[in-house]
């Protein structure tokens, strides 16, 4: 079925005649996903839920760019659909470009990435959030934010100055790039809707000829998540009727990165360390733990109660793991037609551990197959070894065209 | 000579035993200077080894902005194993912008200025900066060998100038520089490059190019084929060959990093 919507895709872009500067570029995306839940989880009591679940996913992300003169537009829809049949699509890029000289005028909808980190970036305040397991979006699956910019361009500087949404559009933010003497250097403030001044460094140089160094850092002022009110209880037996998430007291929050790229004997290396200062104590997340697990006990709905406890996620609200210190490593390395990449991610104050494998075969040009498995370890009460699911193994094809 | 040819001599050309020892003498002088001119190499040696160099390198680098096509062809034991098509901008002699159009990696985007160097990948929405070792790897490390301007990277010596071949032994200026050793062969009378030796830092003999075809573009020879040898791996070699040369001003925005992603397969 893939392979009949990718040949009448292919024939239709054939025997369009493009418009003047009018491209196209298709990607496309099918994996079946093998999941084995953690029936010793806190999130699967007795073994609620089955212990394995099976899940396809294609998605088609067809990009259409057009340049005339100096004017560049591009449309880049993505579609999914599950093995359900369920479908849903959205917008990933959507925007404008307007050149002159050294400036550029941006609107629309549009992925900006900025920072150095390979994990994170935290001071990618318009990007998009990166998944551990993909941080480049090699599967285009991230949507860009909506946003106006201007950037004026030099050979080593790039200077920009966006306004873009969030929850409004109230969200400023001033870039600053240079590249001195081997160093690329940025700098970033951010004022955002709730209007308290943020700003954030990042620097990347390369040492001999083997190490790339980088590191970044944000001062926000307010926690990015939201607080469950149980850290202030010491008694996880305590129950809210209908536990209200609250926002810390704003404050200064660091959250920064340190890293490094090294070459040796072919295999490339990335390691990074990263922190962030909302992210959850130790104590905190043995009593959320506490909590939840007393909850499911006394629930007569253990499935409703599952619910609440998967506000987790809530919590997390997708940002960055939960705890606040984590190290990430990344070793790939390509044989011929065969790239071997592996991806270590540790909470270190659990030494729980999120790791994941994968395996690519570029059959050719812009096709290639994968295998990924994906496993979550650590002892009771941590993070990633009270993970939902125990691990997960995913085979893929992957077009480009 | 007989005692009484020699007193005859003597007799008739008073001054020649002087001359003689004083010729004998600045013989001995000239000597020792051309050996110490061996062993200290003088201001003036060095910049002919420069000039050379000037010369070398004018057969592979062409001033201005231009763009070319280059193709890539990987070869394991004499038979093709993948193919790579570039397109080249290029600006002064340290600037340079890869855009991948055929091959394993397509849409791929390569940026070198010195010797920083990153990487769009396809589908990426940012450069990344990455090491001179990953040079070393897949196809931009051939390029690295391609680009290297001797000139501005080396000192150069000129350790043996034949009737035919010119050897030169190149040292790196800079401890970063991937390679920093060359052998460099020329020929002797037109200083046309024919063989390059690059060895690492560990000094392992890295690669070999071989400089096969030339090609004039306005009016001067420039080299247009050239075949890399791995010496890691005797098996493999890679074929570059340049092709549909353009001059062309190109916005100095390209070389700037940010601006990668915006780049689109052809300027």
């Amino acid at each position: 079925m893939v392979l009949s919507i990718l040949a009448i895709l292919s024939m239709m872009l054939v025997r369009q005649a493009p418009a003047k500067g009018l491209k196209f570029d298709i990607f496309a995306n099918y994996s079946y996903d093998w999941q084995s839940l953690n029936a010793d989880s806190l999130w699967n009591p007795g073994s609620l839920f089955l212990n394995t679940e099976k899940d396809s996913r294609l998605a088609l992300n067809l990009e259409g760019k057009w340049n005339y003169k100096s004017i560049r537009a591009l449309l880049s829809p993505l579609v999914t659909m599950d093995h359900e049949g369920h479908s849903e699509w959205k917008i990933r890029e959507a925007a404008v470009t307007l050149s002159s000289g050294r400036f550029e005028f941006t609107a629309g909808r549009a992925i900006v990435k900025w920072g150095t980190g390979y994990m994170f970036t935290p001071i990618g305040i318009v990007t998009p959030e990166k998944q551990v397991s993909d941080p480049e979006d090699m599967l285009r699956s991230r949507t860009g934010g909506d946003l106006f910019k201007i950037d004026y361009y030099t050979e080593n500087i790039n200077l920009s100055a966006v306004v873009f949404k969030k929850n409004n559009w109230k969200n400023l933010a001033l870039f600053a790039y240079g590249n001195v003497k081997g160093f690329d250097f940025y700098g970033i403030l951010y004022y955002p809707e709730y209007k308290k001044l943020e700003f954030g460094l990042a620097v990347a140089a390369t040492i001999g000829a083997g190490v790339e160094v980088h590191a970044e850092g944000m001062m926000h002022r307010r926690s990015p998540v939201l607080r469950h009110p149980v850290f202030a209880a010491e008694n996880p037996q305590v129950t809210y009727v209908d536990p209200q998430l609250v926002q810390p007291e704003d404050g200064y929050y660091k959250e920064f990165l340190m890293g490094a790229n090294i070459t040796v004997k072919d295999i490339n290396i990335i390691v990074e360390y990263y922190h962030n200062d909302w992210g959850l104590k130790k104590v905190w997340l043995e009593r959320l733990q506490g909590y939840f697990a007393y909850n499911m006990t006394r629930s007569e709905n253990p499935l409703s109660m599952w619910n609440a406890a998967s506000s987790l996620e809530i919590l997390q609200q997708g940002r960055r793991g939960l705890s606040r210190d984590y190290l990430f490593l990344r070793a790939w390395k390509s044989f011929k037609n065969v790239d071997l990449s592996t991806i270590f991610f540790m909470n270190l104050a659990d030494r729980s551990l999120l790791s994941l494998f994968e395996l690519q075969y570029t059959l050719s040009d812009g096709i290639s197959f994968y295998v990924q498995p994906l496993y979550f370890t650590g002892k009771t009460g941590s993070e990633f070894g009270e993970n939902f699911y125990s691990g997960s193994m995913q085979l893929g094809i992957r077009v480009a065209m | 000579m007989p005692p009484a040819a020699r007193n005859l001599f003597e007799k008739r050309f008073p001054d020649f035993q002087k001359l003689l020892i004083g010729g004998i003498m600045i013989m001995k002088r000239l000597l020792v200077v051309i050996v110490l001119l061996g062993l200290f190499p003088s201001p003036l040696r060095s910049q002919n080894a420069d000039q050379i160099l000037d010369k070398i390198d004018g057969y592979r680098e062409l001033n201005d902005d231009f763009s070319l096509a280059i193709k890539i062809s990987d070869y394991e034991s004499e038979r093709l194993k993948e193919e790579a098509t570039f397109s080249g901008y290029f600006s002064g002699i340290d600037k340079s912008l890869l855009i991948c159009t055929h091959g394993k990696n397509k849409g791929m985007k390569v940026l070198m200025k010195g010797d920083d160097m990153w990487v769009n990948l396809t589908g990426s929405k940012r450069g990344l900066r990455i090491t001179p070792m990953q040079r070393l790897m897949g196809q931009a490390a051939n390029g690295d060998v391609a680009k290297t301007s001797f000139s501005q990277d080396y000192t150069g010596t000129v350790l043996e100038k034949g009737k035919d071949v010119l050897v030169m032994e190149l040292k790196a200026k800079s401890k970063g520089a991937t390679y920093q050793k060359v052998f460099l062969y020329a020929d002797a009378k037109t200083y046309k490059p024919q063989k390059a030796e690059f060895f690492l830092t560990s000094g392992k003999h890295f690669k070999t190019a071989y400089y096969l075809e030339f090609k004039t573009i306005e009016g001067r020879e420039a080299v247009f084929k050239i075949k890399i040898e791995d010496k890691m791996n005797p098996k493999l070699y890679t074929v570059m060959e340049n092709f549909d040369y353009k001059k062309k001003e190109i916005p100095e925005k390209y070389f700037n990093v940010m601006f990668l992603p915006n780049i689109d397969t052809e300027l």
